[in-house]
Protein backbone atom coordinates (compact mmCIF):
# COMPACT_ATOMS: atom_id res chain seq x y z
CA UNK A 1 0.00 0.00 0.00
CA UNK A 2 2.66 2.07 1.19
CA UNK A 3 4.35 1.48 -2.44
CA UNK A 4 1.46 2.20 -4.03
CA UNK A 5 1.22 5.57 -2.34
CA UNK A 6 4.69 6.49 -3.33
CA UNK A 7 4.15 5.25 -6.85
CA UNK A 8 1.54 7.90 -7.44
CA UNK A 9 2.87 10.66 -5.73
CA UNK A 10 5.61 9.53 -8.03
CA UNK A 11 3.99 9.58 -11.43
CA UNK A 12 1.96 13.19 -10.40
CA UNK A 13 5.32 14.38 -10.10
CA UNK A 14 6.20 12.62 -13.36
CA UNK A 15 9.28 10.84 -11.96
CA UNK A 16 7.84 7.68 -12.91
CA UNK A 17 9.85 4.80 -14.66
CA UNK A 18 8.29 3.07 -17.58
CA UNK A 19 8.47 -0.25 -14.98
CA UNK A 20 6.80 1.97 -12.52
CA UNK A 21 4.11 2.97 -14.52
CA UNK A 22 2.89 -0.69 -15.40
CA UNK A 23 2.64 -1.40 -11.78
CA UNK A 24 0.65 1.10 -11.38
CA UNK A 25 -1.50 -0.02 -14.55
CA UNK A 26 -1.35 -3.42 -13.33
CA UNK A 27 -3.10 -2.70 -9.49
CA UNK A 28 -5.67 -0.18 -10.86
CA UNK A 29 -6.63 -2.93 -13.11
CA UNK A 30 -7.16 -5.59 -10.24
CA UNK A 31 -11.06 -5.62 -8.62
CA UNK A 32 -8.45 -5.14 -4.84
CA UNK A 33 -8.43 -0.99 -5.01
CA UNK A 34 -8.01 0.03 -1.66
CA UNK A 35 -10.40 3.30 -1.42
CA UNK A 36 -8.80 5.68 -1.16
CA UNK A 37 -6.81 4.92 -4.60
CA UNK A 38 -10.12 4.03 -6.13
CA UNK A 39 -10.55 7.63 -7.29
CA UNK A 40 -7.56 6.89 -9.74
CA UNK A 41 -8.54 3.67 -11.00
CA UNK A 42 -10.76 5.20 -14.41
CA UNK A 43 -7.69 7.05 -15.13
CA UNK A 44 -5.04 4.49 -14.70
CA UNK A 45 -7.62 2.15 -16.47
CA UNK A 46 -8.34 4.29 -19.65
CA UNK A 47 -4.06 4.14 -20.08
CA UNK A 48 -4.18 0.92 -20.08
CA UNK A 49 -6.53 0.07 -22.61
CA UNK A 50 -5.12 2.44 -24.57
CA UNK A 51 -1.76 0.90 -24.47
CA UNK A 52 -0.53 -2.64 -25.85
CA UNK A 53 2.49 -3.56 -24.70
CA UNK A 54 4.30 -6.48 -27.05
CA UNK A 55 7.71 -7.96 -26.02
CA UNK A 56 8.03 -4.65 -23.58
CA UNK A 57 8.08 -1.92 -26.24
CA UNK A 58 4.74 0.11 -25.90
CA UNK A 59 2.47 0.49 -29.11
CA UNK A 60 0.29 2.63 -30.42
CA UNK A 61 -3.57 1.36 -30.59
CA UNK A 62 -4.17 -0.14 -34.23
CA UNK A 63 -4.75 3.43 -36.43
CA UNK A 64 -8.69 2.76 -37.51
CA UNK A 65 -10.18 1.17 -39.36
CA UNK A 66 -8.57 1.79 -43.01
CA UNK A 67 -11.84 1.16 -44.73
CA UNK A 68 -12.85 4.41 -43.84
CA UNK A 69 -9.88 6.70 -45.19
CA UNK A 70 -10.77 4.18 -48.35
CA UNK A 71 -14.27 5.40 -48.16
CA UNK A 72 -12.71 9.16 -48.06
CA UNK A 73 -10.28 8.92 -50.53
CA UNK A 74 -13.51 7.80 -53.25
CA UNK A 75 -15.50 10.30 -51.53
CA UNK A 76 -12.82 12.85 -52.86
CA UNK A 77 -12.40 11.47 -56.25
CA UNK A 78 -16.37 11.18 -56.94
CA UNK A 79 -16.80 14.37 -55.94
CA UNK A 80 -14.05 15.53 -59.02
CA UNK A 81 -15.32 13.36 -61.71
CA UNK A 82 -18.88 14.74 -61.05
CA UNK A 83 -17.31 18.53 -61.06
CA UNK A 84 -15.52 17.29 -64.36
CA UNK A 85 -18.79 15.58 -66.12
CA UNK A 86 -20.87 18.70 -64.72
CA UNK A 87 -18.08 21.25 -66.66
CA UNK A 88 -18.93 19.34 -69.75
CA UNK A 89 -22.60 19.01 -69.59
CA UNK A 90 -22.76 23.03 -68.65
CA UNK A 91 -20.55 23.15 -71.31
CA UNK A 92 -22.34 21.56 -73.88
CA UNK A 93 -25.40 23.27 -72.34
CA UNK A 94 -24.30 26.67 -73.13
CA UNK A 95 -23.00 25.83 -76.43
CA UNK A 96 -26.72 24.71 -77.51
CA UNK A 97 -28.17 27.80 -75.90
CA UNK A 98 -26.34 30.12 -77.13
CA UNK A 99 -26.93 29.08 -80.45
CA UNK A 100 -30.18 30.11 -80.30
CA UNK A 101 -29.26 33.26 -79.28
CA UNK A 102 -26.62 33.99 -81.95
CA UNK A 103 -29.17 33.48 -84.98
CA UNK A 104 -31.46 36.00 -86.32
CA UNK A 105 -35.16 34.54 -87.02
CA UNK A 106 -38.31 35.77 -87.53
CA UNK A 107 -41.62 34.39 -87.11
CA UNK A 108 -44.94 35.49 -88.41
CA UNK A 109 -48.51 34.42 -87.54
CA UNK A 110 -46.64 31.84 -85.62
CA UNK A 111 -44.64 30.74 -88.54
CA UNK A 112 -41.01 31.04 -89.19
CA UNK A 113 -40.02 33.02 -91.77
CA UNK A 114 -38.35 31.48 -94.80
CA UNK A 115 -36.29 28.30 -95.20
CA UNK A 116 -34.04 30.33 -97.21
CA UNK A 117 -32.31 32.09 -93.94
CA UNK A 118 -34.17 35.61 -95.18
CA UNK A 119 -33.02 37.03 -91.87
CA UNK A 120 -29.00 36.38 -92.81
CA UNK A 121 -26.93 39.01 -93.52
CA UNK A 122 -26.49 38.09 -97.21
CA UNK A 123 -30.12 37.96 -97.48
CA UNK A 124 -30.88 41.26 -96.02
CA UNK A 125 -28.48 43.07 -98.26
CA UNK A 126 -29.20 41.09 -101.20
CA UNK A 127 -32.23 42.57 -103.14
CA UNK A 128 -33.09 38.98 -104.98
CA UNK A 129 -33.77 37.72 -101.80
CA UNK A 130 -35.77 40.48 -100.25
CA UNK A 131 -39.53 39.31 -101.27
CA UNK A 132 -42.62 41.17 -100.43
CA UNK A 133 -42.97 39.29 -97.10
CA UNK A 134 -39.46 40.18 -96.26
CA UNK A 135 -40.64 43.71 -97.18
CA UNK A 136 -43.39 43.89 -94.64
CA UNK A 137 -41.21 42.86 -91.71
CA UNK A 138 -38.99 45.65 -92.13
CA UNK A 139 -42.04 48.41 -92.41
CA UNK A 140 -42.55 46.75 -89.36
CA UNK A 141 -39.74 46.84 -87.94
CA UNK A 142 -38.77 50.22 -89.12
CA UNK A 143 -42.39 51.45 -87.74
CA UNK A 144 -41.19 50.16 -84.26
CA UNK A 145 -37.72 52.16 -84.48
CA UNK A 146 -39.43 55.45 -85.91
CA UNK A 147 -41.73 54.99 -82.64
CA UNK A 148 -39.19 55.26 -80.28
CA UNK A 149 -36.43 57.70 -81.55
CA UNK A 150 -39.21 60.12 -82.67
CA UNK B 1 -5.36 18.78 -49.77
CA UNK B 2 -4.10 18.78 -54.00
CA UNK B 3 -7.85 16.93 -54.73
CA UNK B 4 -9.47 19.74 -52.80
CA UNK B 5 -7.95 22.36 -55.13
CA UNK B 6 -8.81 20.58 -58.71
CA UNK B 7 -12.18 20.37 -57.14
CA UNK B 8 -12.56 24.58 -56.42
CA UNK B 9 -10.53 24.92 -60.13
CA UNK B 10 -13.17 23.00 -61.48
CA UNK B 11 -16.09 24.68 -59.46
CA UNK B 12 -14.66 28.07 -60.62
CA UNK B 13 -14.23 27.20 -64.27
CA UNK B 14 -18.36 26.50 -63.96
CA UNK B 15 -19.11 30.32 -63.21
CA UNK B 16 -18.37 31.96 -66.44
CA UNK B 17 -20.48 29.12 -68.04
CA UNK B 18 -23.59 29.55 -65.73
CA UNK B 19 -22.79 33.27 -65.47
CA UNK B 20 -23.08 32.96 -70.07
CA UNK B 21 -26.23 31.03 -69.59
CA UNK B 22 -28.12 33.07 -67.26
CA UNK B 23 -27.63 36.24 -68.61
CA UNK B 24 -29.90 35.01 -71.06
CA UNK B 25 -32.53 33.50 -69.87
CA UNK B 26 -32.81 35.70 -66.29
CA UNK B 27 -35.51 38.19 -67.68
CA UNK B 28 -39.13 37.34 -67.07
CA UNK B 29 -40.24 39.47 -70.41
CA UNK B 30 -38.52 36.18 -72.16
CA UNK B 31 -42.02 34.42 -71.24
CA UNK B 32 -43.70 36.89 -73.03
CA UNK B 33 -41.63 36.36 -76.07
CA UNK B 34 -41.76 32.75 -75.76
CA UNK B 35 -45.59 32.67 -74.88
CA UNK B 36 -46.86 35.52 -77.38
CA UNK B 37 -43.85 35.48 -80.11
CA UNK B 38 -45.06 32.75 -82.28
CA UNK B 39 -49.03 33.18 -81.84
CA UNK B 40 -51.66 33.97 -85.00
CA UNK B 41 -51.65 37.87 -84.99
CA UNK B 42 -48.14 38.23 -83.79
CA UNK B 43 -44.91 39.54 -85.43
CA UNK B 44 -41.75 38.44 -83.57
CA UNK B 45 -37.95 39.50 -84.81
CA UNK B 46 -34.60 38.34 -83.20
CA UNK B 47 -31.60 39.86 -84.90
CA UNK B 48 -28.21 38.93 -83.68
CA UNK B 49 -24.59 39.74 -84.36
CA UNK B 50 -24.58 37.88 -88.10
CA UNK B 51 -26.64 40.91 -88.94
CA UNK B 52 -26.18 43.48 -86.39
CA UNK B 53 -22.54 43.71 -87.07
CA UNK B 54 -23.34 46.10 -89.50
CA UNK B 55 -22.79 49.26 -87.79
CA UNK B 56 -24.94 49.32 -85.19
CA UNK B 57 -23.09 48.85 -81.70
CA UNK B 58 -26.56 46.61 -80.79
CA UNK B 59 -25.18 42.96 -80.23
CA UNK B 60 -28.74 41.56 -79.87
CA UNK B 61 -32.62 42.17 -81.03
CA UNK B 62 -35.79 41.00 -80.49
CA UNK B 63 -39.19 42.88 -81.13
CA UNK B 64 -42.45 41.27 -80.53
CA UNK B 65 -45.57 43.11 -82.37
CA UNK B 66 -48.90 41.57 -81.41
CA UNK B 67 -52.75 42.18 -80.54
CA UNK B 68 -53.60 44.14 -77.82
CA UNK B 69 -55.35 41.92 -74.64
CA UNK B 70 -55.60 41.87 -71.30
CA UNK B 71 -53.69 39.00 -70.06
CA UNK B 72 -50.51 39.70 -72.64
CA UNK B 73 -51.25 43.41 -70.62
CA UNK B 74 -50.63 42.06 -67.63
CA UNK B 75 -48.01 39.25 -68.41
CA UNK B 76 -45.95 42.03 -69.60
CA UNK B 77 -46.59 44.52 -66.76
CA UNK B 78 -45.92 41.47 -64.15
CA UNK B 79 -42.56 40.85 -66.06
CA UNK B 80 -41.74 44.47 -66.37
CA UNK B 81 -42.04 45.23 -62.78
CA UNK B 82 -39.29 42.94 -62.13
CA UNK B 83 -36.63 43.09 -64.76
CA UNK B 84 -36.63 47.08 -64.04
CA UNK B 85 -36.46 46.61 -60.31
CA UNK B 86 -32.71 47.19 -60.51
CA UNK B 87 -32.50 49.51 -63.71
CA UNK B 88 -34.18 52.70 -64.32
CA UNK B 89 -36.94 54.52 -66.38
CA UNK B 90 -35.37 56.31 -69.33
CA UNK B 91 -38.82 57.82 -70.28
CA UNK B 92 -42.29 56.70 -69.47
CA UNK B 93 -45.70 58.11 -70.67
CA UNK B 94 -48.56 57.29 -68.87
CA UNK B 95 -52.52 57.21 -69.63
CA UNK B 96 -55.63 57.11 -67.22
CA UNK B 97 -52.34 55.60 -65.06
CA UNK B 98 -51.53 52.65 -67.69
CA UNK B 99 -48.08 52.87 -69.40
CA UNK B 100 -48.43 53.67 -72.89
CA UNK B 101 -44.57 54.08 -73.29
CA UNK B 102 -41.59 53.43 -71.76
CA UNK B 103 -37.70 52.85 -72.29
CA UNK B 104 -36.16 51.27 -69.57
CA UNK B 105 -32.21 50.21 -69.08
CA UNK B 106 -31.92 47.49 -66.78
CA UNK B 107 -28.94 47.88 -64.68
CA UNK B 108 -27.39 51.42 -63.86
CA UNK B 109 -23.93 49.50 -64.64
CA UNK B 110 -23.31 47.25 -68.11
CA UNK B 111 -22.98 43.29 -67.66
CA UNK B 112 -19.53 43.09 -69.20
CA UNK B 113 -19.64 45.46 -71.52
CA UNK B 114 -23.43 45.45 -72.72
CA UNK B 115 -26.26 47.58 -71.19
CA UNK B 116 -29.74 46.00 -71.72
CA UNK B 117 -32.79 47.89 -72.71
CA UNK B 118 -36.73 47.22 -73.28
CA UNK B 119 -38.88 49.32 -75.39
CA UNK B 120 -42.51 49.34 -74.76
CA UNK B 121 -45.52 50.70 -76.67
CA UNK B 122 -49.02 49.90 -76.98
CA UNK B 123 -51.39 51.86 -79.76
CA UNK B 124 -54.02 51.29 -81.88
CA UNK B 125 -54.80 47.92 -80.31
CA UNK B 126 -50.78 47.00 -80.74
CA UNK B 127 -48.72 45.83 -78.19
CA UNK B 128 -44.95 46.90 -79.34
CA UNK B 129 -42.30 45.07 -77.22
CA UNK B 130 -38.04 45.12 -77.93
CA UNK B 131 -35.47 43.78 -75.60
CA UNK B 132 -32.43 44.80 -76.80
CA UNK B 133 -28.58 44.35 -75.71
CA UNK B 134 -25.97 46.89 -76.99
CA UNK B 135 -21.97 48.14 -76.24
CA UNK B 136 -23.07 51.68 -75.73
CA UNK B 137 -24.65 53.76 -72.75
CA UNK B 138 -28.16 55.04 -72.17
CA UNK B 139 -27.49 57.73 -73.97
CA UNK B 140 -26.69 57.07 -76.94
CA UNK B 141 -30.07 54.46 -77.53
CA UNK B 142 -31.60 56.82 -79.83
CA UNK B 143 -28.93 57.02 -82.25
CA UNK B 144 -28.47 53.42 -81.97
CA UNK B 145 -31.93 52.62 -82.51
CA UNK B 146 -31.48 55.39 -85.65
CA UNK B 147 -28.29 53.49 -87.15
CA UNK B 148 -30.61 50.23 -87.27
CA UNK B 149 -33.40 52.00 -88.60
CA UNK B 150 -31.43 53.14 -91.79
CA UNK B 151 -30.20 50.20 -92.11
CA UNK B 152 -33.73 48.06 -92.45
CA UNK B 153 -34.53 51.11 -94.59
CA UNK B 154 -31.62 51.05 -97.00
CA UNK B 155 -32.66 47.63 -97.74
CA UNK B 156 -36.16 48.22 -98.11
CA UNK B 157 -35.24 50.95 -101.23
CA UNK B 158 -33.39 48.42 -102.75
CA UNK B 159 -36.47 46.90 -102.62
CA UNK B 160 -37.98 49.84 -104.04
CA UNK B 161 -36.32 50.59 -106.64
CA UNK B 162 -35.99 47.65 -108.49
CA UNK B 163 -40.11 47.52 -108.11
Amino acid sequence: MDNIDKLIEKYFEGQTSLDEEKQLRAYFSTDDVADQYVMYAPMFRYFESEIKEEDGVPIEMEPKSSKRISFNAYFRYAGVAASIILLLVSGLFLFNRGDEYSKSMVYVNGVQVSDKDAMNAQALLSIENVTDQDSEILDSQISVLESFTE
Amino acid sequence: MKTRIIMLIILICQIPIYGEVMAQDHLQIKKVFDTYGKQEGSVMVQLSKDILSQGSRITFYKSLITNQDVPKLQLIIEALETDIKNGSKLSELKKDGNIESAIYVLSATPKGDEYEYILYKVKSKKITLVYLKGKFPPNELDRELGKLKDLFIVVNNKRLKLQ
